[in-house]
This record gives C-alpha cells, structure tokens and sequence, in this order.
C-alpha cells in the first residue's frame, strides 16, 4: 500500500473512532435516557475548545487580534482530561436547569435554541475562543513525529479512547441504573411511582454522556489541530444523531456500526462518486448533510430500531422449588415473595 | 438617570422602539410556531428554514426574475412558504404521525429536515449575502412620540398587527380556527369525536407556513442582507419566546416574542450588544426553573404530563 | 411539630381539595386510614377517585390541603419520594415499561437497589444484591404464571397480564402501603380470582395498608374491611359495605347509578 493511502486509511479509522465516541455518548443520553439533546454537539464544543486553551500557550505578545481565555500549556493527558472536566462541570449546570421539570418537547426545544445562541456568542459576539477563527495550533500526542508514525500514534490514542469508553457504557447499559434509564425513557411518571428519582438518574446520564461529549470533543481538536465555531454547527451534530438512528439506538455495538457507515461510507466515500453534471465540488458537505438527513428519515419510517436493534436484558433463570399457582395456594401459607425479601 | 454610565433617554427610547419592532418581527413567528406545535404536535425544528426559504422567493419575485411590487412579493413569497409547508406536512409530517411512533422521534424527524433544507438553501443560493428590493422612502425616518422609527419598521409593526388580528378573527370565529382550539386543547378527544384531523392539520401547516413565510420576508428586510443562515440565526430568538409565553398558547407566544424583543434590545445597554443572546438565555433560565410550563402555559400537570 | 398527628394513622389526608381545567374533582375531602387496613375507593366516574389517589402519590400536586404518611408530613411531596417511602400505586391503565422485558419491568421494582448510582455501577459490585432480588422476580412470576412471558417486551402482554406484571412490579418494591387504581380491570375472570386472592394473603402476611378504587363491587365486598364511598369530590359514606349499601345517598348516588 503506498503512503498517502495507508496515511487516508489511518485518517478513515481515526474518523471513525472519535466519531464512535462522540455517538456513543449522544446514545446514553438519547436511546438509554430518553433526553433528546440535539444540542449534544455544543457538550463536544466545550471539550474541543477547553482542551484546546489548555494545550496552546497564551496568545503572543503583540498579536492584538488573536484572544482567547486559558492557554495553560498543558501537556497530554491534562488538557484532553481538563476538557473533559468542563464538559462534565456544563452538562451538569445545563442539566440542573433543564432536566428538573421540563417535559421532554419543551427540553429539546430550550436545548436547541440555546445551542443556536451559544454558537452566536462565542462565534461571532465574543472572543473568549478567539470568536470565528477559533483556536489552532493545539497539539497532538505525538505531532512532532514524521507524518506516518504521528498519524500512528494517534490512531492507537483514539482506539484506547473508544474502548475505555465502549467499556465503560456497557457497564452502565447493563446495570441496574441502566435499566432504570430505560424505564423512565419509557415511562418517567411510572418510574418515579417506584420511587426513583427520576431527575438524578436523567442527570447522571447528562453529565456522564457530556463527558464523553468532552473527551470526543478533545480528540477532535487535536487531531485537527485546532477549534471553531463551524465545527459544530448543528449539522455536524446531525452524523452522530444519524449514527445512533442507524445503528441502531440503545446498542452501543450498533453506535459503532452505524458510526462506520455514516463516517466510512458516506462522509469518506461518497467523495469518490461523480458529481452529476454542473454541479461543482464545494456543495459536496451540503449533499452529505442531506443524504444523512435522507436516512434518518428512511430509517425513522422504515426501520426505526435500527440496523442493530436494542438487546433485551439476559437474566439467568433460576429455578424455585414449585410453588402453587397462587388459585391453588390459598391459605398454604408458603408464599415465596414473603420468604424471600431481603431486606 | 435610568441606567448609570453614559446611556441617555434618547438611546433608552431607541432600544426601546426597536425592542418593540423585534418583538413585532418575532410575533407572526411565534403564533405560527406555536399554533403547529398545539395542533399537530410536531415541535418544528425546521421553521427557521421556512424563514429563510421565503426571505428567498421575496428575493427570487422581487430582485432575480420579476421584479413585483412591494406588497406583491410579500404575498407571493408568503403563499409558496405555506404551500411548501403544506407539502412537507401532508407529505412526511402527517403520515409520520399517525404511524404512531414514539414521540421523540418527531423531534428527531423535524430536526432532519430542517438541516437537509438549509444545505439544499446553500447547494441553490449559496453563501453570499443577499438584499431585497425596499418600498421607496422605506428608510425615512419620525418621531412617533418619543420613538424614533424609520417607515419600513411601521411596515412591520402594520404587517405583524394585521396577521395577529386575522390569525384572532381565524382562531375565534370560524369553524376551521374551532377545530384548531379543539384538536389544540385535547387531541384524542378531537378524534374521538370525528372531526377531520388531518385537513385541519394540513390546514394548520399551510396557514403557519404562511405566518413563516410573512415572517421570513420581513426577517430579510430586516436584516438588510441575508444569506441562508437567516432564519437559523433568528429562530432561536422563536423558540425562547415560545418557551417563556407558554408552548402551544397562542396568546403566550405573542407575549413571549415582545418580551424577548424588549430584552434583546434593552439588554444592551446593561451588558453591552455582543452579549445579547446571554439577556435572553437569562430570562430562559429562570423561566426555566421557576415557571417551566411558560408565563401563559396550561397550570395542569406540568413535569409529566404527555404530548 | 404540632401540626404532626399520631403515629397510628397509615394515611391521613386533611380537608385536601383538588381542581384541573376548571372542574373541582376533589373538595375539602378528609380521610384517614389504619395500618394494616384494607379500604376500597367506590363512587361513580367523575367522583373524584383517581385524582385522589394521584394527589396522595404526588403525581398531582397542584392541591390544596395536607396529606400524612405515616405521620409524616408528605404535603405536595414529589411521587418519587413517596414511591421511596414504600407507598407505591399503580395505574388506572396498566403502564409497564414497553420497551422492557417483564422481567426487567420487575427488575425495576426494588427501591435503593446498589447497583443505580454511578460508581457502583460501573464497579459491578452489584450482582449479590441482584440475585436476590432476581430470585423473588421469578418467585412473582411463577406466581402469576408469568414465566413464559418472562422474556417478551412489556408492551406485548394481554391488558390482564399487564395489570399482574404492574402490580408485581410494584411487589418488587417491597411496600408499605398500595394505592391500587382498579386493579381487576380487564383481568381475566381466572386471574381475577386469583388476584384477588392474592391481594388478601400478601396483605395479611405483611400487614400492608391498601387503598384501592375498583369497579367491582363483588371484590370490594371479598377484600375490603372498610369502604369509602365518593361522589363529586366528597365523601358520601364511610363503613362496612354491608351498612354501606343500606346508606340512602349511597344508593342514589351510585348504586342507583350502576
């Protein structure tokens, strides 16, 4: 294989696990907890742009147009863990504020529109990260390697990524505050009946997915090296919400496999289709964002389980010594509920 | 003095005036908005997108190819938006819904579509700003009282009343705006009862089309240049208001659009003009926490209760 | 507190009046119930009887006047805290998580289980605690004659089945106290009995408060050693059924009615 596709393929999978990140986050709090976040892309904003000021140094002397908070100089892993601290620390405040007692419309409402202000406050309104331009020049762990070996180094960074945090969803998926995250996605008046409190489990959720908003957000900076305000607009949120829709939402393997054909075969591929006639390059993002579009709403009416559906929980069975039917045990006496409580 | 530093009564009533013109721009928005999330239930993400397909067909009648009259592309710019609403409602919306699928993806439906209307927007008219054609004497100004106003905001403000009072007259007396409050106030009941639920939503997605549509042209007035981000940059200023007056209440959305319309503006003078959108999520926030179901919103069982 | 009342009283709900679009459905209504009792919730549709309930779980708390649980003052409390002190309801429509397995609706049931919060969860020091609790899931199961039906989703049951996993659901969680909200609706007439059966043992056996609005007037009279009769947002008659039936208002009011 020769080096500029080897370097495209590392670039392909590197996509495509960040992307698996990002996704797999945007899935917790969507398809487990039943928060629809179209704003998650912002929680990945805030770890791009805070791993950033902290990687960078301040602004040089002199440069009176550059400006921005931080520049920390933080080597690798502090800036990409700070990231994840503020990402964690914003999706905590927002959700306080929003999770406590809007109803689900309401939420992603209030959610999307502050996604639309924030993108013009920090884009264009102010410089706390250096307004439109954004921040650039943030490090990658091992930039100052040659090409190949760099691209190598990060690729391995990504994949640990993916699978710490594939590992730990699936921990949370298959636990029992995983199943009380579904239950109120189901149902929230009838999880709380039980006596669940329905907005700290919603919250936990929150933050958790805004963390690995964060650490997704981070990766992203590095890998291209810096930060702004157009990488992410809502549509760059729209191929992770592709993703989960899919693959398959509540399936963190179908995530990754919907994560492989929105950023594999749409956003890498369809780059080598010929364009149809008079129609230039420059729209090319334009007909990926509606061909994501295109399947999200093939999907939502064809299949919306997914290419992976949603697993059912695997209990094993335990066998009881028979008990009568309840019919037949009147007045027995030997009820096994009863016998078995434990606390 | 109002405000320490250096802001004058002429300044003050400037914003003020100007506050009161957005919150005239937001209103048609708004009701619009808001009327579709009551009766079909659809939370449209794709509204802005109306905005700004209908501050283009102005653009397309009134400066490209035609070059109508004032009040001509404003209709016909207006009648398009609420046919190509109607056909995205009649067409996906609609049949979406009585699939009976699982709330949240409608959300995820309208969402879709906006951002694959905004690239078809970009992929037609392209990034480069775009002006309309202005009614003569449009920048003139007058002192109406202490305001200082220019000709083409009375417009808006004249524009704004007129639907407000039509979208009034609609809801109040005939039977299409009866059936509207009803399917609004409780949908299965509205079924049960036979009325015809689809024509009235398609209905409702034609005449909100047009409210966007009006919206969208006076939006691109407004904004003295606009490209396709237009109404994306401007329906987070709707969905707030929506929020604040109270979703799915007519009269809230009203409310809601002049109180953020006075709070973009008057926030300015408190916290400067680059730091306008942060007024607005403060008054959102503590909407948000202390009054989720809107100034105007039902008083029944908030948290929980379904759509 | 002064305002506290005695311990002995289960419930106590004190002149609570309730309203939602402009209709009164419950008005200055005062009750109270002993531990251990079992009192059915009778009156015509419209009584007032589902809001009731809904006002005491806190799923309405847009009330007026002040409701006791176990002597504690739960006025306008949130429902998941009173779910948490063990006073579990169960719905008017059966509503079991659809997109679960009955299994996992019943796993749901047990309050404080280790394994929901954060860090637990992802240790996975859990699994003990949920053995337990997953051996008295099958136990419900069983019971009901559930078994086979233990893997399917909760929204693929028969209305009947649906009651019997909600209410098995709501067992999990080891109540104190059951506000039951027709829970024989749409039962078959075999489960029906059984249910009904088992709603006395269980509530023998654990001295569990119950108070249930149900229809059938043949079960309220099986179960219930006290009825609490409601028209319009009152209380019409209080006792025994037998001197319930002979009460004149009772008789116009509802059973006149049926």
């Amino acid at each position: 294989m020769t080096s500029p596709t080897l370097i495209y393929v590392i670039t392909i999978l590197i996509l495509i696990c960040v992307n698996s990140i990002a996704a797999l986050g945007f899935n917790l709090q969507f398809a487990e907890a039943g928060i629809v976040n179209l704003a998650y892309i912002m929680l990945v904003a805030v770890g791009a742009y805070m791993t950033g000021i902290a990687a960078v140094g301040p602004p040089p002397p002199g440069d009176l147009v550059t400006h921005y908070i931080g520049g920390f100089q933080w080597p690798f892993p502090w800036d990409l863990l700070f990231g994840i601290a503020c990402a964690v620390a914003f999706a905590l405040l927002l959700g306080l504020v929003a999770l406590r007692r809007l109803r689900h419309d309401y939420l992603a409402l209030a959610l999307v529109s502050i996604l639309q202000g924030m993108q013009i406050l920090v884009g264009t309104n102010t410089r706390l990260f250096n307004g439109i331009t954004g921040i650039t020049g943030v490090p990658a762990p091992g930039g100052d390697l040659p090409l190949l070996q760099s691209q190598l180094v990060f690729l391995g960074v990504a994949v640990v990524c993916l699978v710490l945090t594939y590992t730990f969803l699936s921990r949370i998926t298959r636990s029992p505050l995983g199943r009380v995250l579904k239950a109120i996605r189901e149902d929230e008046e009838a999880a709380a009946s039980l006596g669940k409190y329905t907005v700290l489990f919603k919250l936990t959720a929150f933050a958790v997915g805004g963390g690995i908003a964060g650490l997704s957000g981070g990766l992203f900076a590095m890998y291209a090296g810096g930060w702004s305000s157009t990488a992410w607009l809502p549509q760059e949120g729209l191929i992770l919400l592709a993703s989960v829709i899919i693959g398959g939402r509540g399936r963190n393997l179908g995530v990754v496999v919907g994560t492989v054909v929105t950023v594999g075969l749409i956003q890498q591929l369809s780059g080598f289709l010929p364009l149809p006639q008079g129609l230039s390059v420059t729209i090319l993002p334009q007909l990926q964002v509606m061909l994501l579009g295109a399947l999200i709403i093939v999907f939502l009416w064809l299949r919306p389980e997914g290419i992976l559906p949603e697993q059912k929980e695997r209990f094993e069975k335990i066998s009881l010594d028979p008990v009568p039917a309840v019919s037949a045990a009147v007045g027995a006496g030997a009820g096994h509920p009863s016998d078995t409580r434990q606390s | 003095m109002l405000f320490t530093g250096h802001v004058t009564w002429d300044q003050f009533f400037l914003l003020l005036g100007t506050g009161i013109v957005d919150g005239a721009i937001l209103a048609p928005a708004c009701l619009g908005f808001s009327l579709q999330f009551g009766i079909t239930n659809y939370v449209n993400f794709a509204y802005g997108e109306a905005m700004t397909f209908s501050a283009f067909m102005a653009w397309v009648f009134g400066v490209e190819k035609f070059h109508l009259g004032f009040v001509q592309y404003v209709l016909v710019a207006g009648l398009i938006t609420a046919l190509g609403s109607l056909l995205i409602g009649a067409l996906i919306y609609t049949p979406f819904y009585n699939r009976r699928p699982q709330l949240l993806y409608l959300l995820v439906l309208t969402f879709a579509t906006a951002l694959i209307l905004a690239a078809l927007y970009v992929i037609i008219w392209g990034e480069a700003p775009h002006v309309l054609a202005y009614p003569d004497g449009a920048s003139n100004t007058h002192y109406i009282g202490p305001f200082l106003v220019t000709n083409i905001e009375l417009i808006f403000i004249a524009i704004s009343v007129l639907i407000l009072a039509g979208i009034y007259a609609l809801l109040k007396y005939t039977t299409l705006g009866k059936i509207m409050r009803a399917m609004s106030d409780d949908r299965s009941l509205a079924t049960v009862c036979g009325l015809p639920i689809n024509l009235v939503s398609n209905a409702t997605w034609f005449i909100t089309g047009f409210l966007g549509g009006i919206a969208g042209v006076v939006l691109g007035l407004h904004s003295y240049g606009f490209d396709t981000t237009l109404g994306d940059g401007f329906v987070y200023l709707v969905f707030a208001a929506v929020i604040i007056g109270g979703i799915g209440r007519s009269l809230g959305a009203v409310v809601g659009a002049l109180i953020i319309g006075l709070v973009f503006e008057l926030s300015s003078l408190i916290v400067g003009s680059a730091l306008t959108p942060v007024a607005v999520f403060a008054v959102l926030v503590l909407i948000m926490l202390f009054r989720p179901e809107g100034l105007l919103g039902s008083t029944g069982r908030s948290a929980f209760s379904r759509a | 507190m002064s305002s506290t009342p005695p311990r002995a009283h289960a419930l106590e709900v004190r002149n609570l009046s309730c309203s939602f679009s402009g209709l009164q459905a419950v008005r200055d209504l005062s009750l109270t119930l002993e531990p251990g009792s079992f009192v059915g919730l009778i009156g015509p549709n419209g009584a007032g009887k589902t809001t009731l309930l809904e006002c005491i779980s806190g799923h309405n708390r847009k009330y007026a006047g002040r409701v006791f649980l176990e002597g504690m003052e739960t006025t306008k409390w949130p429902p998941h805290k009173i779910g948490g002190m063990g006073v579990i309801r169960t719905f008017q429509v059966a509503r079991p998580f659809a997109k679960l397995t009955i299994l996992s609706n019943l796993m749901t049931g047990p309050r404080h289980q280790k394994g929901e919060a954060l860090i637990p969860a992802i240790l996975g020091n859990w699994h003990a605690e949920q053995r337990e609790h997953l051996r008295v899931a099958w136990s419900w199961l069983q019971r009901f004659e559930l078994e086979a039906a233990g893997d399917s989703y909760g929204g693929q049951l028969s209305g009947g089945q649906e009651r019997l996993a909600e209410l098995s659901r709501a067992m999990m969680a080891e109540p104190t106290m059951l506000l039951l909200d027709e829970p024989f609706a749409g039962v078959s007439p075999v489960n029906r009995m059984r249910l009904a059966e088992y709603l006395k043992k269980v509530s023998r056996e654990r001295s569990l408060t119950v108070l249930m609005v149900e229809h059938r007037l043949e079960f309220i009279e099986r179960l219930c050693s006290r009825v609490v009769v409601m028209a319009e947002g009152g209380i019409i008659a209080d006792g025994q059924m037998s001197e319930v039936k002979q009460d004149k208002r009772v008789l116009e009011a509802y059973l006149g009615v049926v």
